[in-house]
């Protein structure tokens, strides 16, 4: 019984703290996605030709964990298949949180766009699901700004 | 070239979820697979059980008895029953059960006696039964005390333990084998479930065959029930609800008591007769141990 309580009280704080943390990281991520849109980040390899820009690597990384809710839930739908979907916005949250920071690196150097940016994404730690997104690119800084 | 950056769309790569409703989906599903898992595994763990011959079973404890001793551990198999007034009474109590179960010779019986404090009495493999003197000190007749070691006994005849084992080795390799170790409190909790029915029946058929020997020694079956009033009378403040009845490894102490009379009712048994008192002493031996 003490178990089983422990259980349920693990998966209640995990439900409320982990939905408060998503909402109001999706917020930010949403104010500060339109501060950003100035500045693109493009796939493409291929700078625009014909202009002279300094180039340099910048990066966003983030760490971000699941909650025992969630982990729960994928947990089970390990067992039937099927999309994890509780996962779903963990990884959307940090790929987009991510991308943010490289933006936020790139604009701190006077950068106007970010090309060929890639992304990666590696599970850290044991246990609880924590994973590291990795936004990269090449920043092209005008040469003028220097 | 234009190069143009939009903020994502909403909902693209997170469309709708309803987090509680897939979880308690899921969580009935899980449950349903886990229960009918652990009835097929039980089951058939517990018939595989049945056929480990009884002197594998010697031969489990003996090793389990030799590897204690090597390695300087107390073996459970040692804890004998010092107190001869006391060793005396139990072995010719035990004895009458023997004889009235008509106890296979091939299948040796030895009492345990642990002064612990403890409200239990179990049977184990190898034909090994152990009472505590929580229990016996609160036993108000002989025939209480009959019915006590006849249902060790039957568990013992009845191959319990090793139909338990069977089923619970079975239950653990099925689960670890399909990823559902005992970290998942959903799953751990199924199996409990699973495993508690199964043994409770083993207790139900324990009753009845203990009430077999109960009336074949005493000519009525009168005082069986106190055991398992002693038992509701000691739970009694705690909870015996739903919920512990679903969980637990025994039968309700009431449904047990029901049962007697039913039994004894069905076999037109009598339910009421002269109560054998314990030996003067009785409480006293169970201190000097």
């Amino acid at each position: 019984m003490t178990q089983l309580a422990i259980f349920a009280v693990l998966l209640l704080l995990g439900y409320g703290f982990g939905q408060l943390a998503e909402r109001r990281h999706y917020r930010s991520i949403k104010k500060r996605e339109q501060e950003m849109t100035a500045l693109p980040a493009i796939a493409s390899r291929h700078p625009p030709s014909g202009e002279y820009y300094q180039q340099r690597l910048v990066i966003g990384s983030v760490v971000v964990a699941s909650d025992y809710f969630k982990s729960f839930v994928a947990n089970l739908v390990n067992v039937f298949g099927g999309r994890i979907k509780s996962y779903e916005p963990l990884l959307d949250r940090g790929r987009r949180e991510a991308m943010l920071r490289l933006k936020q690196a790139a604009k701190s150097q006077g950068a106007n766009i970010v090309f060929n940016v890639k992304y990666e994404t590696s599970r850290i730690g044991g246990g609880i699901t924590t994973i590291e997104v990795l936004a990269y690119g090449t920043a092209l800084i005008p040469l003028e700004s220097e | 070239m234009q190069y143009e950056d939009r903020a994502p769309e909403d909902n693209l790569n997170t469309p709708d979820h309803h987090p509680v409703r897939e979880f308690l989906k899921l969580a009935v599903m899980a449950a349903v697979a886990v229960v009918v898992l652990g009835i097929i595994l039980n089951f058939a763990g517990s018939r595989l059980g049945a056929l480990l011959p009884f002197k594998a079973e010697l031969w489990i404890t003996e090793r389990v008895h030799k590897a204690a001793i090597e390695t300087g551990q107390q073996s459970p198999f040692e804890q004998k029953i010092v107190q001869a007034e006391l060793q005396q009474y139990l072995q010719s109590v035990a004895d009458k059960v023997a004889v009235a179960l008509e106890v296979d010779t091939s299948m040796p019986v030895t009492l345990h006696y642990s002064s612990e404090n403890v409200i239990n009495a179990f049977a184990t493999l190898g034909g090994h039964v152990y009472f505590f003197k929580g229990l016996l000190d609160l036993l108000p007749h002989e025939n209480a005390l009959a019915m006590l070691i006849a249902h060790e006994y039957s568990h013992v005849t009845l191959r319990h333990p090793a139909k338990g084992l069977g089923g619970g080795l079975a239950l653990a390799i099925g689960t670890s084998a399909v990823g559902l170790g005992s970290e998942n409190q959903l799953f751990s909790l199924g199996s409990r479930i699973t495993s508690s029915s199964f043994s409770r029946s083993m207790e139900t058929e324990a009753d009845r065959s203990a009430l077999v020997a109960v009336n074949a020694i005493y000519g009525h079956v009168g005082g069986a029930a106190a055991l398992f009033e002693l038992f509701m009378q000691q739970r009694q403040g705690g909870s015996s609800g739903q919920f512990e009845n679903f969980v637990s490894t025994h039968p309700l102490d009431q449904q047990r008591i029901a049962q007697i009379d039913r039994v004894a009712r069905d076999n037109r048994w009598s339910v009421s007769g002269q109560l054998t008192p314990l030996p003067d002493g009785f409480q006293q031996w169970l201190r000097v141990q």
